[in-house]
């Protein structure tokens, strides 16, 4: 077993590194922002709501998984994010808030899942798994 | 290691096993900035890389699944642990393959990168599995990113402890 960084480690990490950004700066320039959008929330794969987000919005959805756990949405100036969890990592809440189309938040320990779509887009990218 | 007896092997393992345990859970105790939903430092995987090195697969499977077992009875609860093991028992699976065919090329720490990223993308799988949707692969980038930096310091820090780990058994060997 080599002892130390070679010259093939290196090439690996870059190449991860080279394709990685490419792929960000790709998935980034697929985000539109939009005025028509709906924010559909799951919960266990179900869907549990739809919302349709205008700027002039504020409102407080409390989605509440078959576990006992919690999340507390709020949703306001066209912006949704998680004011509240129950789940111990609160890494849905640290997700901070969306408003493009195909952001989203996820919190895994909840099986809560928002996606944000834009209906006046017509190209198609993004459809709901059923 | 051949030298070792039956005994000796278990008492390691479970002293690895165990270190690898209390990793993960001093792990979940650092605050570290929020980059992605799952990027975490994988300290553990240092304990199974270098089981991975001097036992071999079989004993690193084990090493995994029980640390999962324990670490979901201990401060996780039973879907983090679906995570955890499937997770685990992959990336041990890429990196002992990695130990095996390509130790000629890289060194611990392009073993370690790539379990990282094996790591990564079965957590992603299963994650898309259970929600059933495909869009959670969009964090794959930014988590394969976050797996280089973790996965180098993994491999690096699995190079010392192999080393200490190797020679301290062949002196337990020297003196059975």
């Amino acid at each position: 077993m080599k002892k130390k960084i070679n010259k093939y480690d290196m090439g690996l990490i870059a190449g991860i590194i080279i394709i990685n950004v490419l792929l960000i700066v790709y998935g980034g320039s697929q985000f539109v922002k939009s005025n028509n959008k709906t924010a559909y929330i799951y919960s266990e794969n179900r869907l549990v709501r739809e919302y349709v987000i205008t700027d002039d919005i504020a409102d407080e959805i409390t989605i509440e998984s078959e576990t006992g756990g919690y999340n507390r949405l709020r949703i306001e100036g066209g912006q949704i994010w998680i004011q509240d969890a129950s789940c111990p990592d609160k890494i849905c809440m640290y997700q901070g808030k969306i408003s493009r189309n195909g952001e989203m938040i996820t919190c895994l320990p909840n099986g809560l899942f928002i996606k944000i779509v834009d209906e006046s887009d017509e190209s198609g990218i993004d459809f709901i798994a059923e | 290691m051949n030298t070792m007896n039956k005994t000796q092997r278990y008492i390691f393992l479970s002293l690895l096993t165990a270190a690898a345990l209390i990793l993960s859970i001093i792990e979940g105790m650092i605050p570290l900035p929020y980059i992605a939903p799952g990027a975490k430092l994988g300290l553990s995987n240092i304990v199974i890389l270098s089981v991975v090195v001097v036992f071999g697969f079989k004993d690193a499977f084990l090493v995994v699944v029980i640390r999962s077992i324990l670490l979901m009875l201990i401060a996780t609860n039973p879907i983090t642990f679906i995570y955890s093991i499937t997770s685990g028992i992959v990336s041990t699976i890429v990196m002992a393959l990695g130990c095996k065919y390509l130790k000629n090329i890289f060194s611990l720490i392009g073993i370690s990168v790539l379990g990282a990223m094996a790591h990564n993308s079965t957590q992603i799988t299963v994650a898309a599995i259970l929600f059933t949707t495909m869009d959670l692969y969009y964090y794959l980038p930014i988590l394969s990113l976050v797996s280089i930096f973790t996965g180098c310091f993994v491999g690096y820090t699995a190079i010392f402890v192999t080393d200490n780990l190797e020679k301290t058994l062949l002196k337990l060997g020297r003196e059975a």
